[in-house]
């Protein structure tokens, strides 16, 4: 028997096994995407005729403080502080964090701001870096307005400090560049409101792209797709990640994941917890799994909610470079939660989190970049071997592209039917020529990412590296 | 069962017919996807075509009506000339409840003279007289943000549904119509009125500019515990100041952590007030 026939039957196992994964994969994301739609079907029904106006005249309403790290962003500080403090509700402040820009952000935000050094006592509740010093502004408009100045730790320590400066029960974590709908947290207080048996402890909200959006100080004016092609893509990427993913694990109450640059805690719980974990680049996951463990360790009914009306829109990587180091992050961030609560892992005693929602996490979305990376090295010695079965090769590619373009148009097809923000024909064209093109030009980049995640993890790679926002004053009328 | 399908897997026919079944059936699920999206799209942009000229003949009738340039005759006279489907009827409603809030004394009263004199408020009748839920808080608001009191006893009904948007609508609504007086009824004894409904309903009492009646009190002896709270919260927000050493001395009766919370809260602001007026 030569090698080649040596290697048949174990081409056979391997198609097999492809194939396996591949259906699973698939079978997960209908499933995911059919309770997503009906879990939207029911939201638009509960919320049809709300007037989140009449919140406004609750004295009661939950307080909240937006908590926003800022890292370098003296290009969009100013905009994006003013569209901050235009939100539409009673009970808020809104707290900024200096995280030891090395550009001009402070001197930005003192000038535009009135700052100066309040004499509040910082009392670090979960540690942190140093801080220098606390201001408010001395200009009544902006009295919402809380700017704090720290020693360079990173965005989970810049976040732990604004949740040791806030007083309010609940705190909204957020990217000081995103722009807010301005009735982000008339929206996002309503769960807190509804539920009474259970405690909630997390909000969590969709982010959408806002490259190419027309934005006048500081607020969103209209929405267009991208004219990036790499951004246009997110935007499809995004809009299955949150319409037709998320919002199905929230319905199971097995949400793991809140975006770090949108959403809001309960901040007892957070500080019960400890804060957010400075060790990890994946802080906001790391933060959700801890405090639902906390929750249930500790006995206690509660609830993860999610809205997924569009609320926060953020500024979307344009060139290859940023969106690699962007998603090696993410991996980065991934597999270090995974890895810290690796005990939860098909462990009864967690529920839905740990029977579902880890191993759904650490099969599909740490390990699928893998697989498929393995698969094609394989793939390539069986082609050199010349036993490659082509026929199969080829039809596995049709079927996996036309998956991802069919799964794209259903996206397409809910944002169209719920929140219709892409109003012309030329965007709704755009972004069907991004899902046709996404699966050639941008999943292998995705793959490539992740590889690159995991191969800097093993080197001892922690930190964030950075990420440059073009701002969006370019675009703005 | 799993090694059925590893072993269907591994005979390449059934792979490839597999593989080839799945790409029909995703391509034309994709397409199926695409036209609805493009059916959808179009039907959007010609609803929006119709829309903008509705409101602009709406538009042309109210503010005749509400400065006075046509009578409420004049302008039903038109109205009723006008060839009109669905969506004109709710966007006329939606328009007179908008002007309705923004404006007062006897605007207000044109407005819903000829809310009722049109076939709108027969219109929204018919809604809350609809099987579907949607239709009928949509003619609940619609009819309580229009003081048609004739329609009281049709929205108390409603109380009794079994949908909880359509009960709460109801509740708004009634008290909306009726003022505070209504939560002594027993019928509100047994629902539990969430924060978001007390803040719709304290809303609502103040975009009507509700009178409070002599003695409010005898809801903060409610066995309702929300009842009280949505007590509580009136005085507090409205100022009631008469009520205040009741309001102090109420909530021996809550039960629940989080109604004691909230009403300790209450009790706090109002105290604090009490103390920075004497100060």
């Amino acid at each position: 028997m030569n090698t080649t026939e040596q290697l048949l039957p174990l081409m056979h196992d391997f198609n097999a096994v492809i194939m396996i994964f591949a259906v699973t994969v698939m079978s997960s994301y209908i499933i995911l995407a059919a309770i997503s739609t009906s879990a939207l079907k029911e939201y638009f029904r509960r919320n049809r005729f709300v007037r989140y106006n009449s919140l406004l005249a609750l004295p009661d309403a939950p307080s909240i403080s937006l908590i926003a790290p800022a890292y370098n962003e003296g290009k969009t500080i100013q905009e994006n502080v003013h569209s901050l403090l235009s939100i539409n509700y009673n009970n808020f402040n809104v707290i900024v964090v200096n995280d030891g820009s090395k550009d001009n952000s402070m001197e930005v935000l003192t000038k535009a701001f009135d700052l100066i050094l309040s004499d509040v006592a910082y009392i670090d509740t979960v540690p942190t870096k140093m801080v220098k010093g606390i201001y408010v502004s001395s200009n009544p408009s902006y009295g919402r307005l809380i700017v704090v100045d720290k020693e360079n730790g990173g965005k989970a320590d810049a976040l732990n400090t604004g949740i040791n400066v806030a007083r309010n029960p609940y705190v909204v974590c957020i990217d000081v560049d995103c722009i807010m709908d301005k009735d982000v947290l008339l929206k996002l207080a309503k769960p807190f409101l509804e539920s009474s048996c259970k405690r909630v402890i997390a909000t969590g909200g969709v982010v959408r792209i806002a490259n190419s959006c027309v934005i006048k100080s500081g607020k969103l004016v209209s929405v267009h797709a991208p004219d990036n092609l790499l951004a246009r893509i997110q935007v499809l990427e995004y809009l299955r990640a949150f319409m037709l993913g998320r919002m199905a694990w929230a319905k199971m109450d097995g949400l793991l994941l809140i975006s770090g640059a949108f959403g809001m805690f309960d901040r007892e719980i957070v500080l019960a917890c400890g804060g957010y974990n400075t060790q990890t680049v994946g802080e906001d996951m790391e933060l959700v799994v801890r405090m639902r463990r906390y929750m249930i360790e500790q006995k206690q009914p509660y609830t993860v909610q999610y809205i997924p009306d569009p609320l926060c829109w953020t500024e979307a990587p344009e060139s290859y470079k940023i969106l690699i180091k962007q998603r090696s992050r993410w991996t980065r961030g991934t597999f270090e939660t995974l890895l810290l609560h690796r005990k939860i892992f098909m462990n009864p005693k967690y529920g839905i989190l740990g029977m579902l929602s880890y191993p759904y996490w650490m099969l599909y979305e740490y390990w699928a970049p893998i697989i498929e990376f393995i698969g094609l090295i394989i793939t390539i010695i069986f082609a050199c071997s010349g036993i490659l079965n082509w026929t199969f090769f080829g039809l596995l590619l049709i079927f996996s592209y036309i998956f991802a373009v069919g799964f794209s148009l259903l996206a397409i097809y809910v944002e169209e039917s719920t929140f219709k923000r892409y109003n012309t024909f030329k965007d709704l064209r755009k972004l069907l020529l991004a899902a046709l093109i996404e699966p050639i030009i941008f999943h292998p980049v995705t793959v490539y990412a992740a590889l690159k995640g995991n191969w800097e993890k093993i080197k001892g790679k922690n930190g964030w590296g950075d990420m440059t926002r073009k701002g969006f004053e370019k675009k703005t009328i | 069962m799993y090694i059925y399908f590893y072993k269907a897997l591994k005979n390449t026919d059934l792979t490839l017919l597999f593989l080839i079944t799945g790409i029909i059936l995703f391509a034309l699920t994709g397409i199926l996807f695409l036209c609805a999206t493009l059916i959808k799209r179009k039907r959007k942009l010609i609803k929006q075509k119709k829309k903008q000229v509705y409101i602009e003949q709406i538009e042309a009738m109210l503010f005749a009506l509400i400065f006075e340039q046509l009578t409420i005759k004049e302008v039903i006279a038109q109205y009723w000339a006008i060839p009109k489907d669905n969506l004109f009827k709710k966007l006329m409603i939606r328009s007179v409840v908008s002007l309705h809030q923004n404006y007062t004394g006897n605007q207000k009263l044109i407005l819903e003279q000829f809310y009722t004199k049109s076939d709108l408020s027969e219109y929204s009748l018919l809604k809350l007289r609809s099987i579907w839920w949607k239709h009928k808080v949509e003619g609940i608001r619609d009819l309580s943000a229009l003081n048609v009191t004739d329609a009281i006893p049709e929205i108390r009904d409603a109380l009794g549904h079994n949908n909880e948007l359509v009960k709460k609508e109801a509740l708004i609504g009634l008290i909306s119509l009726e003022g505070i007086t209504l939560m002594n009824q027993s019928e509100i004894d047994q629902i539990d009125i969430d924060d978001w409904s007390q803040s719709c309903i304290i809303f609502n009492m103040k975009r009507k500019q509700q009178t409070f009646p002599e003695d409010i009190t005898y809801l903060l002896k409610s066995r309702n515990e929300s009842l009280v709270l949505l007590a509580a919260r009136i005085i507090d927000f409205f100022q009631l100041y008469t009520f205040y050493p009741a309001l102090l001395q109420s909530g021996m009766q809550l039960t629940t952590v989080k109604h004691q919370q909230d009403l300790a809260r209450i009790k706090e602001r109002i105290k604090t007030f009490i103390s920075n007026e004497y100060d």
